[in-house]
């Protein structure tokens, strides 16, 4: 059993955001990403595997996900292989823009680290009055199960829930809005995602010494060597 | 009571009017002392196992209205060579951490395994924070002599530093295992309002100093020693020295800055809408004769700074023999607000807002509960570009001001350093480390986003903000900015700090103004000198009448038999 770290949201946060910003992504997208995971793991919907999968698919040299197919019923994204720490929201945004009823991204890795992203945008009032409805958003675990989380109108997390139809490949996203139900079995309740969010609040996330360490790695890339002429005049700092 | 009118963003958004604020009591400080004396918190040691050299450990236990905490304190011998006040340290004369409920021994052994190493070290969700001080070289070892020779010291002496440790870093929000915000917000609701918890580890380092000074005096071998004059242990506050490590903190948190200063403006415009009663003038003058001794107190060697206090003194003499003459009757707060922005300094009338905010306590303390707020820079994906647009042009026309094809207004770059993961300074072309330079270039960033909004809507109008931004993905970061701020009241600081001739020292100062920080002493550009909770109640106080006066604290006088000389 690997050894665990005991962190606190706002340094999985930062860890993340420094982490994604030495990989050489622009600011939304570091800030984005450090949001997402800091908000996955306190929802327990993410955990230290999910988190180096996620980390693994990061590619700077991809800005966005591509636009594959439109029509009234429905979009189809190609994310490259990206992970969904960072640019998902493109994707998500343009659904919602549109009101298509539903959204397929193909080739995105971790896509339950879109989940953030469309509660905080639900939880305020949408300009187009459409987009304000319940979502299912349908993913792999990294298990390779199926999994959906039902988000409400306001974005509130009404529950996580296993299919019992295989909806999505393991390298996808599946959002179907005005989706109430879920024809599937009932994991964790709203309530359970949220008080899971309690309990990490009081006693901290547990990561991998690991991925700990991973991510104090690639953060330095973000992070300048001191020379004499830059620590001058810096004072106490 | 006249209407209500609010100083416009463009004026209380300034950074040189907000780098030249005071505190008041809206301060962080002053919020926490009064809730202190009001709540009835209870602090005592629970262990104070210190040796006659001062070096051990020791616990406060503060009972709170609803939660208890602990602040375990470290003390160790530092040979001169390890003092240093820089955050690159290494050693420490003290460490603490302020932890939930009371500590145990196998909790206490883990502690002093951590806590001591700082940065190095972890602590877990039970803590709250994590802070270090260093002893006055200049004071303690003089103060501690004169005390065991039953001699008070000078205050004009003791004046000069104020203190008799520093703190150079308090750590909160998560960091090195420590809990969130969130847990501080729902869990010690005593502690909820920004920085509550960081500000109690300074008001208790200081009251630590305190103890362990009298400590070290009454030893078997001083039979003559004596305690610090009470009056000096109030006026004996905790140094501070911030550096660039604060001044991104404003910019990186916009909401809760564009709070802070909208609670700020809304309690001066209350203010000043009061009518004017003789007993307020009476008062105004008393705390501007306080103010002013107070100013003349401060002790740097900073020639900006200097001119600053000299010009404030002149202001303010000026103001103080106008309110003493016969024409000086001040019918409308309103209109001493206006004479004030028209022949004041900066400072000048930034301290006024601070005096007058004394005057109405009834109106201002009140908002210290507004001063949190949930963090979330979002933006709407189904509005249209052209709202977007629209919002830069009414929110953000200042960044227009600026002209990014000039070279100086974007030569300089914000970085981290490698060594501590502290900002920095570089200059373009110069330094190493722009490809990671901070996004701190708000100006820039909006200019930039603006040219690509014009851009995407002449091919489609009626682009929505999704639309724009799956061609644009660069600006992700800015329109998440954009779209939250543009509908605060004051919003983004009104500076660009790229530019070569950037100033960190009015972030700093700002921030430290609502801290409740006074005394201010720039070091040079990027760092500054100051002290906290000079003039506080100490500990033994709290349960006695209080009027909440530690404002712009001055020397106390002692009477000649009992000075020494420090």
């Amino acid at each position: 059993m690997s050894e665990l770290i005991q962190v606190s949201a706002n340094e999985i946060k930062f860890l993340v955001k420094r982490s994604v910003e030495g990989l050489g992504f622009p600011p939304g997208d570091q800030l984005s990403a450090g949001i997402k995971a800091a908000a996955a793991f306190q929802l327990g919907l993410a955990n230290s595997k999910l988190l180096d999968k996620a980390l693994d698919a990061l590619n700077s040299l991809i800005s966005a996900p591509v636009l594959v197919s439109s029509s009234n019923q429905e979009l189809q994204f190609d994310a490259q292989g990206q992970s969904a720490l960072v640019q998902v929201e493109l994707a998500l945004g343009l659904t919602l823009a549109k009101a298509v009823p539903q959204l397929r991204i193909k080739r995105v890795a971790a896509a339950v680290f879109a989940v953030p992203c469309l509660m905080n945008w639900l939880a305020q009032p949408l300009s187009r009055p459409a987009a304000q409805q319940c979502y299912a958003l349908y993913f792999a675990h990294h298990t390779g199960a199926q999994r959906c989380v039902l988000i409400a109108a306001d974005g509130q997390l009404l529950g996580l829930y296993q299919p019992s139809q295989r909806l999505v490949a393991a390298d996808e996203l599946l959002l179907c809005m005005g989706q109430a139900d879920i024809d599937g079995l009932l994991i964790t309740d709203g309530a359970d995602l949220l008080g899971w969010r309690e309990r990490c609040l009081d006693q901290g996330i547990h990561l991998d010494a690991a991925l700990v360490s991973r991510l104090k790695r690639m953060m330095q890339a973000s992070f300048v060597p001191e020379t004499e002429a830059s620590r001058a005049g810096a004072g106490p700092g | 009571m006249s209407q209500i009118i609010l100083r416009p963003a463009s004026q209380a958004m300034d950074l040189e009017r907000l780098g030249a604020g005071f505190s008041s009591n809206l301060s962080f400080m002053r919020t926490l002392v009064r809730h202190m004396v009001k709540d009835q918190w209870a602090i005592s040691y629970s262990q104070f196992e210190l040796d006659q050299n001062g070096y051990g450990h020791a616990v406060f236990d503060i009972k709170m209205p609803h939660s208890k905490l602990s602040l375990v304190v470290f003390s160790q011998y530092l040979a001169p060579e390890d003092r240093n006040d820089r955050v690159i340290a290494e050693k420490w004369d003290l460490t603490m951490t302020l932890v939930e409920g009371e500590v145990d021994d196998q909790w206490l052994e883990r502690l002093a395994v951590n806590v001591p190493l700082q940065e190095a070290g972890r602590v877990d969700s039970r803590s709250l924070c994590l802070s270090r001080g260093n002893r006055s070289a200049r004071i303690f070892d003089s103060l501690l002599a004169q005390l065991r020779s039953g001699l008070q010291p000078d205050p004009n002496k003791l004046a000069e530093v104020g203190y008799l440790y520093r703190t150079t870093a308090v750590y909160g929000s998560g960091k090195f295992g420590a809990c969130d915000w969130g847990k501080i917000a729902r869990q010690h609701p005593d502690l909820a309002r920004p920085f509550s918890a960081e500000m109690l580890v300074c008001y208790l380092l200081r009251q630590f100093s305190l103890d362990q000074l009298h400590h070290m005096v009454h030893q078997p071998n001083y039979p003559d020693a004596v305690d610090l004059d009470v009056n000096l242990q109030r006026y004996l506050g905790i140094g501070n020295s911030t550096g660039l490590g604060m001044a991104p903190y404003l910019i990186n948190h916009p909401l809760l800055m564009s709070q802070w200063i909208g609670q700020r403006e809304q309690a001066y415009a209350e203010v000043l809408a009061e009518p004017v009663a003789k007993e307020k003038v009476a008062k105004l003058q008393q705390v501007l004769l306080q103010a002013m001794q107070h100013v003349r107190e401060v002790s740097t060697l900073d020639e900006w700074q200097s001119n600053n206090n000299e010009q404030l003194l002149v202001d303010t003499q000026k103001l103080t023999d106008w309110l003493a003459s016969d024409q000086g009757e001040v019918h409308d707060w309103r209109e001493l607000h206006e004479w004030a922005q028209q022949h004041y300094s900066l400072e000048t009338q930034e301290l006024l807002v601070s005096l007058l905010f004394e005057l109405y306590p009834a109106i201002v303390n009140p908002k210290e509960d507004q001063l949190a707020i949930n963090e979330s820079l979002t933006y709407d994906p189904t509005q249209s570009a052209q709202n977007l647009a629209d919002s830069i042009q009414e929110s953000y026309d200042w960044v227009f001001d600026y002209d990014f094809s000039e070279t100086d207004e974007k030569q300089t770059f914000w970085y981290y350093s490698q060594e501590k993961i502290e900002p920095r300074l570089g200059k373009m072309g110069v330094d190493d480390g722009a490809e990671v330079q901070m996004f701190l270039g708000i100006a820039k960033a909006v200019q930039a986003c603006h040219d690509d909004l014009l851009m995407v809507m002449d091919h489609t109008k009626d682009a929505s903000v999704a639309e724009f931004l799956l061609q644009k993905p660069k600006h992700l970061g800015i329109v998440n900015r954009i779209a939250t701020m543009s509908q605060t009241q004051y919003g983004e600081i009104r500076a660009n700090l790229l530019h070569k001739d950037v100033l960190p020292m009015h972030l700093l100062r700002c921030k430290l103004a609502f801290f409740g920080v006074g005394k201010f002493d720039p070091k040079s550009a990027l760092w500054v000198r100051n002290t906290m909770f000079q003039g506080a109640p100490v500990v033994s106080d709290l349960t006695h009448e209080f009027n909440d006066d530690w404002y712009f604290p001055v020397a106390p006088k002692l009477s000649c038999e009992t000075l020494g000389n420090v």
